[in-house]
């Protein structure tokens, strides 16, 4: 469907909602409740980030304005940048502020407010690197580069031609310059005055390339295209506030410069640069403006209507399928590597725990204990972000597979050494006492039997590793779960996709419990019962 | 047999259990060819002393001697001087994942390096010796306690020990299937097996044995031909024993 039609659309089915007379719009259902909803990812500074518990910066203050000016309060949302567009399309929020670039793509699916921040892409380097200065260079020159995911940085370095390999995506983009500070990418893209404020609160071996932007970008508010008359209600209050001073107040507030003449008289020029709004609607939603509502008492804040959340689109599915089974196939890929290491190395430490050697022991305890005692999440962290400071640099795939590996050993240790010391002492004894060494014994008739008892419990780890390996999304790595993720804020079919995720989940698990049953049957009979029968002595 | 030659050597044996102790001062020798029954109540020491022998526990204080060589529990001595003790226990312990036969063949091949077709042979006799020939790819579940009991003679005769330790083989049996093992045991006496029994069967006991044992309290009471311990013991307690055992029978 082309940009247009669909646009033309789009307002007509807006204007029907408008005019008649049951259906209420979204600004009514707002300004009714009191309350506008608004999500953000609270880790682009100065746009917005958390300080002491509480959303701050130059969004925040705007936003705060507008819902002054629509005589509500603002609720403030913070979530992961893949999460902010899946909110907006299931009615979980009403506006989006996150300093989000219009582009002609974003506003195929949203609703762009005016413009009302004058951004542009810049690119930060290590201190001194001055192998390169431009986009082009960075794909020329084989550098790698990290980036927020799903941002108009991502897109402007895939336009001129950057592999994906080469790009490290993460769903933070403080993660994206960590990624940068640890030499693990040789720099990130993304809004200059994001790159600006985090250099100089974070990130002092860091700095902007020279020059400022290569690209110049406009930054709008998101809404639903079927809310549009709040969309409008945004813009008059944008309108207001750049005509008042408050808005420069702001502005200088969080860029520490001043909001310029030209600046402002550009801000101007670009008005209509947002999504197209019928010239009637501004009149009559300012006069709706200056009236106070009624606030019903009762009035749940119900989602209002057109957000289709539990439409199943075959459409999306046929185009996102292939996709996930991409995402599918690493999750699987990196699950089964995750196994082939984690069950020998936790049989290894078992072993380790069972043995007589005191100091070796103890080491094999103290490291179960200290995987046990953290979350997976946090180890996936260090082994990415925080082992570069002390040499250990790993790729995103390597890092995933350690930090699993690692976690996975500690409690398949522990589920071996319930196995081993589920056994019969009689069985080690009857070995020892036909002259088997330890070794033997073990080899030819502990694990054995071992073996057929902690199946079970290592198929339940294999599933919840399987399930777990979504984690490592964190370190830029597109597995199922991140896929399906991207999938959303680019489609705004969480239902369809969700769904889809959950369905390629069970597809890799029901085949693993199903071999383990086939497994358990086959090695049933001799296994189960146990070889001594009769009455004890 | 008091002319033949000496084969185990007991001194002064002493075990502890933490602070409970089991055997207080065992000597015994015996001699090749000799079949010795131990008697006493459960707790005086039976089972105890027979697994010092094959050092499965190691003794507190006290020396064992095999063939004149003192047993000690360096890795290598003692792989070498359990191949030289066969030990059949209580509970059978035979390894449930192995078919009867794999489980007669598998220390063979494994501490003897014997190949798996000699072995096998090897195996399938001893199996048709203790009548179990048509059970050797069952495995042991599929088995009755007497059954699976003889697999586990056959299973330590399998390394042709000198010596055979049997701690209780029966008595974790159904009674209509002691029968059969003892039937077996009693074969090996007669062909001059050297063994060392464990047993509460009494009449059985003064059947096979050479020479009777009476433990009690971690020490060997009285000792002394079958017929002079079961028909005139000369020790209270020997006596107050047999009384309990042969009266309820």
């Amino acid at each position: 469907m082309k940009p247009v039609r669909f646009l033309l659309i789009a307002l007509l089915l807006s204007v029907t909602t408008v005019s008649s007379v049951s259906a209420q719009t979204t600004l009514e259902t707002i300004r009714q409740r009191g309350v506008l909803q608004i999500i953000t990812d609270a880790a682009y500074p100065p746009f917005e980030s958390m300080e002491n518990g509480t959303i701050v910066g130059f969004d925040r203050d705007i936003g705060d304005e507008i819902g002054k000016e629509l005589g509500v309060q603002v609720e403030w949302t913070s979530t992961d940048w893949d999460g902010v567009l899946a909110s907006l399309a299931t009615n979980k929020a009403d506006l989006i502020m996150a300093g989000v670039t219009i582009t002609e793509e974003r506003k195929k699916e949203n609703a762009f407010s005016r413009p009302y921040f004058l951004s542009g892409q810049g690119i930060a380097r290590r201190k001194g690197d001055t192998r390169f200065s431009t986009p082009e260079e960075l794909v020329r020159g084989a550098f790698t580069a990290a980036v927020q995911n799903d941002t108009t940085g991502q897109f402007a370095l895939e336009k001129r031609g950057m592999p994906l390999n080469r790009l490290n995506r993460f769903t933070l983009l403080p993660d994206a310059m960590m990624d940068l500070q640890n030499g693990k990418s040789d720099a990130v893209v993304a809004d200059v005055p994001a790159i600006a404020a985090l250099i100089q609160k974070n990130y002092p071996d860091l700095e902007l390339v020279p020059g400022g932007a290569f690209v110049l970008e406009n930054l709008g508010i998101q809404g639903r295209l079927d809310s549009l008359e709040l969309i409008a209600a945004v813009n008059i209050a944008l309108d207001r506030m750049m005509g008042d001073g408050r808005y420069s107040q702001i502005y200088a507030k969080w860029t520490k410069e001043p909001a310029t003449l030209p600046m402002l008289a550009r801000l101007y020029e670009i008005r209509n640069e947002g999504t197209p709004i019928p010239s009637e609607w501004e009149a009559k939603i300012k006069r709706s403006l200056t009236q106070p509502v009624a606030v019903a008492p009762d009035t749940k804040p119900s989602p209002s209507a057109g957000g289709s959340a539990l439409n199943v689109r075959s459409d999306i599915l046929r185009e996102a399928f292939p996709v996930l089974l991409v995402g599918a196939r690493l999750t699987l890929l990196l699950t089964l590597s995750t196994l082939i290491l984690s069950v020998p190395l936790g049989l290894l430490i078992a072993l380790t725990r069972l043995s007589g050697i005191v100091p070796l022991r103890a080491v094999a305890t103290v490291y179960v204990e200290m995987i046990r005692g953290t979350p997976l999440l946090v180890q996936i962290y260090i082994v990415y972000f925080v082992l570069p400071a002390v040499g250990i640099s790993l790729p995103p795939f390597v890092s995933g597979l350690v930090a699993l590996s690692l976690n996975s050993a500690a409690y398949v240790s522990e589920i071996f050494r319930a196995g081993i010391q589920s056994i019969d002492a009689g069985q080690g004894e009857a070995a020892r006492a036909l002259g088997m060494s330890h070794v033997q014994a073990m080899r030819y008739i502990i694990l054995p039997q071992t073996l057929r008892r902690v199946l079970p419990p290592l198929t339940n780890e294999a599933v919840a590793l399987l399930k777990d390996s979504s984690l490592v999304s964190v370190v830029s790595l597109s597995e199922l779960m991140r896929m399906g993720r991207e999938i959303v804020t680019t489609s705004g079919a969480p239902t369809t996709v969700y769904l889809a995720v959950a369905l390629l989940y069970l597809a890799m698990t029901l085949p693993l419990t199903a071999l383990v049953r086939y497994l358990e049957s086959r090695w049933g009979t001799p296994s189960r019962k146990t070889a001594s029968r009769g009455k004890t002595a | 047999m008091s002319d033949s030659a000496i084969l185990l050597e007991i001194d002064n044996l002493h075990k502890s259990f933490d602070k409970t102790e089991v055997l207080k001062g065992v000597s015994l020798t015996v001699r090749e060819g000799e079949v010795i029954g131990l008697i006493g109540a459960s707790g005086s020491g039976k089972s105890t002393l027979l697994r010092c022998i094959n050092r499965l526990e190691t003794p507190t204080s006290g020396t064992v001697r095999f063939r004149g060589t003192l047993t000690t529990d360096t890795t290598n001595a003692l792989n070498q001087l359990r191949q030289e003790i066969g030990m059949v226990f209580q509970r059978f312990n035979l390894f449930p994942h192995l078919t009867v036969l794999e489980n007669v063949t598998l220390a063979p091949r494994l501490v003897k390096g014997i190949s798996g077709e000699q072995a096998n042979a090897e195996g399938k006799a001893l199996l048709e010796q203790v009548f179990l020939g048509e059970k050797a790819d069952s495995y042991p579940s599929e088995l009755s306690g007497g059954q699976q009991q003889r697999v586990a003679i056959a299973r330590a005769l399998a390394m042709y020990p000198s010596v055979l330790l049997f701690d209780e083989p029966t008595s974790a049996l159904d009674p209509e299937l002691v029968g059969e093992v003892l039937e077996v045991i009693r074969e090996l006496a007669q062909r001059g097996r050297t063994m060392l029994i464990a047993t509460h069967e009494m009449n059985f006991c003064r059947e096979v044995a050479h020479r009777v044992c009476f433990l009690d309290g971690g020490k060997i009471l009285e000792e002394g031909k079958p017929d002079l311990i079961f028909e005139n013991p000369q020790q209270p307690r020997t006596r107050e024993f047999l009384a309990r055992v042969l009266g309820q029978r």
